[in-house]
């Protein structure tokens, strides 16, 4: 039963599309809610699948093993070790909230929904891919069906102006990416080739058995990094980010905020950390560094910018910006936090991004314009507020204890991934805090006093669909922050197995870094028996924590 | 371990009135008719209110028991709702019922009682927007009753935020309803959408309320990585003393100092929040009980660790001299424009706002000094005197208050403002004292600035509150009596008596305990609030001029009073000769000088916001859009521009076919043995002068030799002569040739001997 599980989470989302593309276009009303219904079944599978992991069993569950291309060693192999529960709650909650946002769809329009579902199954089939191939498959599709769902409907006679170029622009910096994965793809079929003398594999257990030497280990991380940073995206390379949240539909958008830029941390953690171990510990700081000056700007940007799509994109670059400090920390409280933080992440961006484009289908490009938006629209207001607020870690909600918990993780075990985990955690979280205070100070600044003249006849109240749908996404956000131990209990063993592991390859990665060819880890024998004290010795430290604890010499200790 | 008692009840209850309140409010008001779901809201929230009331009292008398002294505590749903663990953050649902949270929780369930049973009255019932109980209600007031059961609904939910914050048994929880307390802060002062100047003050308080919450959230994690953690029981574990004293490596400051600023920043800001609270119900419930409370509360709580941070304390003190000053006499003066220019209040706002900070100011001192069984008292006297002087103000509602009511309302005012023997007067003394006698890092003389400080603070306090009453509710001499002065109403006047009584027995009874001869109202919070420091030679420890013993000498505490008590009773004096018959321009040279002096720090703050915004927007358009977005757009229109531009020179420079190929081959050539300069060892094949450029060199260094040149005299350098012996090396063997089969070859044969 468990096998057919984690392939049915693949393959129902996929199966509800089949079922939406053969509706007529005349019924839009019907192809929504057909696609609702599968995605609603899809949280139930995934639901399901969460709930009977066990996480004092295997380390592998739900396997699911099929030959594909057995002469080149590709499987189709899907399977869940606990660590990915969280993302995959956050793929099943995000896509059935964004499937209900935005404007209603027209008759004769061709289906939002079917793209939608598409890219649902393949962002699942990339969170629960055991192989390689799979997995960068998975990620191709996923990459071209969020280029083509940017640029629907867009310019033309009926098209939103301004989209096709978004699309277009969004898809120049992202394919590069989807091609640096693939060359990550020929990097390991080639070195597994080299090390087992001609065996031919992409399973990620097989493949994470492997010690590269330094040069492929730089090249493999850098070209992860290429497929990371366009999918995140990192600052600098977020400039198509603000278009496609501007111009962009408005389902697709929250998918892509709230469930996309998440799965580009996944690919960090599940492809550049356990597979270059020791190219990602000596980028740790660095990645970390353009991560908190991202944020920097981003908040800055938080606090001026008017226009709401674009305030929508800072937003989501900043909040992600302490996860991807987590995502590198090497830290197994931050990486129990990320869960969360990604869920709180996932959630408040999607009501964000309906109150946005709500704004923005009233014709509203400006903040500033909006005085008096609580008296017309309180609910739009509220709701966006709510979300800010779980967005900055309001106590009580899923934000607060994710970004608690990846703070102190970092601080508490950010050495040695990060040479200044303090600084890194603290500024990131400011900044995150500050960012998030800006777009609360617009808000209410656009809600506030009374409505300017014409402002009740050009704005409208968030309708009941959507604000149901912000209802229901900030009720789970509070749920998830007073009851995590459910879902933090089944990744724990997990991340520590993760932590363990990448300690462990990168001590292998320090001992073998003279050699010049790939090796498998039995060949290398047990060389590392204390990997975090190798580690920590190689690179020069001293002491057990991130912040250790001086006493003073000036003050008595108390008896 | 602590005894079960189901404290959770005492949250739940208020939460629970406020969440029928908003769900059936509608619906109500459509099946009852506005009068009847107007009542059964009052009644529901009272019920609620007293309830918790007398939960909370229980849960004194449990902890009164003699026989059994623990705490305490309750965590519902163990099984189900598990403590939140994740690294070293630990964050529990249990609730405990000390000394401490009991006191808080009492304090807040009575206030709120009373404002409960104020709220039915015709006075309160105004305050919400509706008329009496007793009138007929028309259809057009469903709207209005509504928009009140959604007041009280939100005074609910504040009420519950905060027993939940003085109940909770870590931090972690209590962070959960200082949040709620600062957001719902906000949403009471802007009372609805549409006032300008409401929502102008709103913004403030939820500037305030969230800079709060990010200084309680450093603390937080201050005291997470110092390794104490957030439950409140961990201060008095054995090694928290070595943790508050340790220091943040590379800093060289100590975690107790980080705390202690973490957790008196989250209180001060959050309690300079009163400043914006206007003139309804909520924000009067706000200005008394809601802001201060849960906040000295945070503080008191964690006075061990404020103990073992005495810079911080003394800066606390400069600090509440500062604030009580200038807040004091803002409050009496009332500079018109002593506030932001776009957002004017009026004069009884003013004073209002000026007290209430000068009192927090008050707070800051004694807690500055490490008096905080005096800061305990400086609560208890502000939440019982400042609902008083509110609910007042409510019930006079801008004219004058009926003759019984202006009686009981003037004697509750001079309580309030400090005059002997009410609570206010007992709490100003005993800071006058705690301030003088104790001890501070800074210097020997700060106490009597701090005394002197305090006197002049007393003299404008009591001014300030004198001020309001003459000028708001005291009946004016040679005025008409207005229509329906005799009208009372026993719910309007019921709760002002209560208070007054309250504030002058209490005040008996703590002045009574200077001389020993009662027992103070606060003894019972002795054990849990010790002296800061606690023994002679601590920072804030007793003075020695001023000791009898292990005491304050007795001289010295009733000459504070006797100054004191001659202090606010010539105040108001002062106070009534001036503004019996204001004309408005009683002080009006002083408030030329404070608004002069205050126009300083309003300008710098404006040039830092300014500041700021250039900062911001920098980001936003020149940065964000400038170089990210529309940067690589520009810098091709500009390549292609100079290239168009360039282009016809460059056509002209062009050599002929050629002199191109000649180019070609020179520039060929060029890169070829460049690259053979710059890799010797492809470079090897040809012949060379020197061994720096290729040639024999690596021949030479794989037979032994040497790249150098021997020095003259020195033997030149010989070839191992073992070395022709050896077997040639692996490295240079043959590849093993290809089986027949297609299988992959054996493995190289290893050198003899390995």
């Amino acid at each position: 039963m468990s096998v057919e599980l984690s392939t049915l989470a693949v393959l129902l989302p996929l199966a509800a599309a089949l079922a939406v593309g053969a509706v007529p276009r005349s019924e839009p009303v019907l192809a929504r809610a057909l696609g609702l219904v599968g995605a609603l079944a899809e949280l139930g599978v995934i639901v399901a699948l969460v709930l009977g992991f066990d996480p004092a069993g295997a380390g592998v569950q739900y396997a699911s093993v099929h030959p594909w291309l057995p002469a080149y060693g590709v499987a189709w192999s899907l399977g869940v070790d606990g660590s990915e529960l969280p993302l995959l709650l956050l793929l099943a909650l995000v896509f059935p909230l964004a499937l209900l946002i935005g404007r209603q769809p027209q008759p004769g329009e061709p289906p939002l929904v079917v793209g939608m579902l598409g890219l649902q199954a393949a962002w699942v089939a990339v969170v629960l891919a055991r192989d390689l191939v799979t997995l960068a498959a998975a990620w191709e599709l996923a990459t071209f069906a969020v280029v083509i769902l940017l640029g629907a409907h867009g310019d033309g006679k009926m098209g939103v102006p301004g989209r096709t170029a978004a699309a277009r622009r969004y898809a120049a910096h992202v394919l590069p990416g989807a091609a640096a994965l693939v060359a990550v793809v020929v990097l390991f079929g080639v070195s597994h080739a080299h090390a087992t003398g001609g065996a031919w594999t992409w399973s990620l257990d097989e493949i994470a058995a492997l010690t590269l030497p330094p040069a492929s280990q730089y090249l493999g991380f850098a070209l992860v990094l290429v497929a990371v940073a366009t999918a995140l995206p990192l600052v600098p390379l977020h400039a198509p980010l603000p278009a496609i949240c501007v111009s962009g539909p408005t389902p697709v958008v929250a998918a892509v905020l709230g469930a996309g830029m998440p799965m580009g941390l996944f690919l960090l953690t599940r492809v550049g950390l356990p597979m270059f171990p020791l190219a990602a510990g000596e980028w740790a700081d660095p990645i970390a560094a353009v991560a908190v000056v991202g944020a920097i700007y981003a908040a800055l940007v938080c606090w001026a910018e008017r226009e709401p799509g674009r305030l929508l994109a800072h937003v989501a670059i900043l909040h992600l910006s302490l996860a991807i400090v987590a995502a590198v920390s090497g830290s197994v409280a931050a990486r129990g936090g990320l869960g969360l933080y990604l869920l709180a992440h996932g959630l408040g961006l999607t009501v964000l991004t309906a109150v946005c484009h709500s704004l923005r289908r009233d014709g509203v490009g400006n903040l500033g314009e909006l005085a008096g938006w609580a008296a017309v629209a309180p609910r739009g207001l509220t709701l966006a507020m709510l979300a800010s607020l779980v967005l900055v870690g309001a106590p009580g909600s899923a934000g607060f204890i994710g970004e608690l918990g990846i703070v102190v993780g970092v601080l508490e075990q950010g050495e040695p991934a990060l040479l200044r985990p303090a600084t890194w955690s603290l500024l990131a979280a400011a900044a995150v805090g500050l960012g998030v205070l800006g777009l609360l100070r617009s808000l209410w600044r656009a809600g506030r006093g009374s409505p300017r003249p014409g402002l009740v006849d050009r704005l409208t109240e968030l309708d009941l669909r959507e604000s149901i749908v912000g209802g229901v996404a900030l009720v789970l956000a509070l749920i998830m922050g007073v009851a995590p131990n459910w879902l933090l209990a089944r990744a724990a063993p997990a991340q520590q197995r993760a932590v363990e592991e990448l300690e462990r390859a990168r001590c292998l990665a320090i001992e073998a870094r003279n050699q010049g060819r790939p090796r498998l880890r039995d060949d290398l024998g047990a060389v590392c028996l204390d990997p975090a004290a190798r580690v920590r010795q190689f690179y020069g430290l001293g002491g057990l924590g991130g912040l250790e604890h001086e006493p003073a010499g000036d003050l008595e200790v108390e008896p | 371990m602590a005894r079960e008692f189901p404290i959770w009840v005492i949250v739940l209850l208020p939460w629970l009135a406020a969440l029928l309140c908003v769900l059936v409010a509608r619906p109500g008001v459509r099946v009852l008719g506005p009068r009847r779901a107007s009542s059964l809201a009052h009644y529901l929230g009272l019920g609620a209110s007293a309830l918790a009331l007398l939960f909370t009292v229980q849960a004194i008398q449990h902890l009164l028991a003699p026989d059994d002294p623990r705490a305490l505590a309750h965590t519902p749903l163990g099984e189900l709702i598990g403590p939140i663990v994740i690294g070293e953050l630990r964050i529990d649902a249990t609730l405990v019922a000390d000394r401490l949270s009991t006191c808080a929780a009492l304090l807040v369930s009575v206030v709120f009682v009373l404002a409960r049973m104020f709220v039915a009255g015709p006075a309160g019932q105004r305050a919400l927007g509706l008329r009496s109980l007793s009138a007929d209600p028309s259809e057009a007031e469903s709207g209005a009753t509504v928009s009140a059961l959604r007041w009280l609904a939100l005074l609910g939910l504040l009420e519950g935020a905060a027993l939940l914050f003085v109940l909770a048994s870590d931090l972690g929880l209590a962070a959960l309803g200082w949040a709620l307390l600062g957001a719902g802060s906000a949403v009471a002062v802007a009372r609805g959408a549409g006032d300008e100047r409401r929502a102008s003050a709103a913004t403030r308080v939820l500037a305030l309320g969230v800079a709060g919450d990010l200084a309680l959230g450093a603390a937080l994690l201050t005291l997470i990585v110092s390794g104490i953690g957030l439950a409140h029981n961990n201060l008095w574990a054995p090694l928290t003393g070595d943790h508050l004293y340790a220091a943040v490596r590379g800093t060289g400051v100590s975690f107790a100092d980080l705390i202690a600023l973490g957790l008196a920043g989250a209180a001060l800001l959050r309690l300079s929040s009163v400043v914006w609270s206007g003139d309804s119900l909520a924000e009067a419930l706000l200005d008394a009980v809601l802001i201060p409370v849960p906040a000295i509360y945070l503080v008191l709580r964690y006075q061990r660790v404020l103990s073992y941070a005495p810079s911080v304390l003394a800066g606390l003190l400069v600090v509440g001299i500062l604030i009580a000053l200038s807040a004091a006499a803002i409050g009496l003066v009332r500079p018109s424009r002593g506030q932001a220019h776009d957002s004017p209040r009026s004069g009884s706002e003013l004073g209002l706002a000026g007290t209430g900070l000068a009192w927090v100011g008050l707070i800051a001192m004694a807690l500055g000094v490490g008096a905080w069984r005096t800061a305990a008292l400086l609560v208890l006297a502000q939440a019982l005197g400042r609902l008083g002087l509110r609910l007042a103000l409510l019930v006079g509602d801008g004219g004058q208050l009926p003759t019984w009511t202006a009686r009981v309302g003037r004697l509750l005012v001079w309580a309030v403002a400090g005059i002997a023997p009410g609570l206010g007067f007992v709490a100003l003394g005993q800071t006058l004292v705690d301030v003088l006698t104790r001890a501070s890092l800074l210097a020997p003389w700060i106490s009597w600035l701090g005394a002197v400080a305090v006197i002049l603070v007393a003299f404008m306090f009591a001014a300030g509150v004198a001020r309001i009453w003459y000028e708001g509710l005291g009946p004016k001499p040679g005025a008409e009596p207005v229509a329906g002065a005799e009208d009372e109403d026993g719910l309007d006047f019921g709760p002002l008596l209560l208070i007054f009584a309250a504030l002058v027995v209490l005040g008996v009874a703590a002045l009574g305990s200077w001389f020993d001869v009662l027992a103070s109202p606060i003894a019972w919070l002795d054990k849990v609030l010790p002296l800061a420091g606690g023994h002679e030679a601590a920072p804030t420890g007793l003075r020695e001029g001023f000791r009898d013993g292990g005491r304050v000498a007795r001289p010295w505490i009733a000459g504070s009073g006797v100054l004191l008590a001659l202090v606010t009773g010539f105040a108001w004096m002062w106070t009534r000769e001036r503004f019996r018959r204001a004309s408005g321009d009683e002080l009006s040279g002083l408030s030329s000088a404070l608004e002069l002096s205050l126009s300083y720090p309003r300008r710098a703050a404006r040039l830092l916001a300014l500041l700021l915004t250039g900062l911001t927007e920098l980001a936003a358009r020149g940065v964000g859009r400038g170089v990210f977005e529309e940067g690589l757009r520009v810098a091709r229109s500009l390549v292609r521009d100079i290239g168009a531009g360039l282009a016809p020179r460059l056509r002209r420079l062009s050599p002929g076919g050629g002199r191109q190929a000649l180019l070609g081959l020179v520039l060929g050539l060029g890169l070829l043995f460049g690259w053979l300069y710059a890799n010797p060892e492809a470079a090897s094949v040809g012949p060379s002068d020197n061994y720096g450029f290729g040639g024999l060199r690596a021949k030479l260094i794989r037979a032994g030799g040497s790249v150098t040149k021997p020095e003259p005299g020195e033997a030149p350098p010989s070839v191992d002569p073992g070395l022709e012996a050896r077997p040639p090396s692996p490295m240079l063997m043959p590849p093993p040739a290809p089986r027949s089969d297609g299988a992959e070859p054996g493995p190289l044969p290893l050198p003899e001997g390995r």
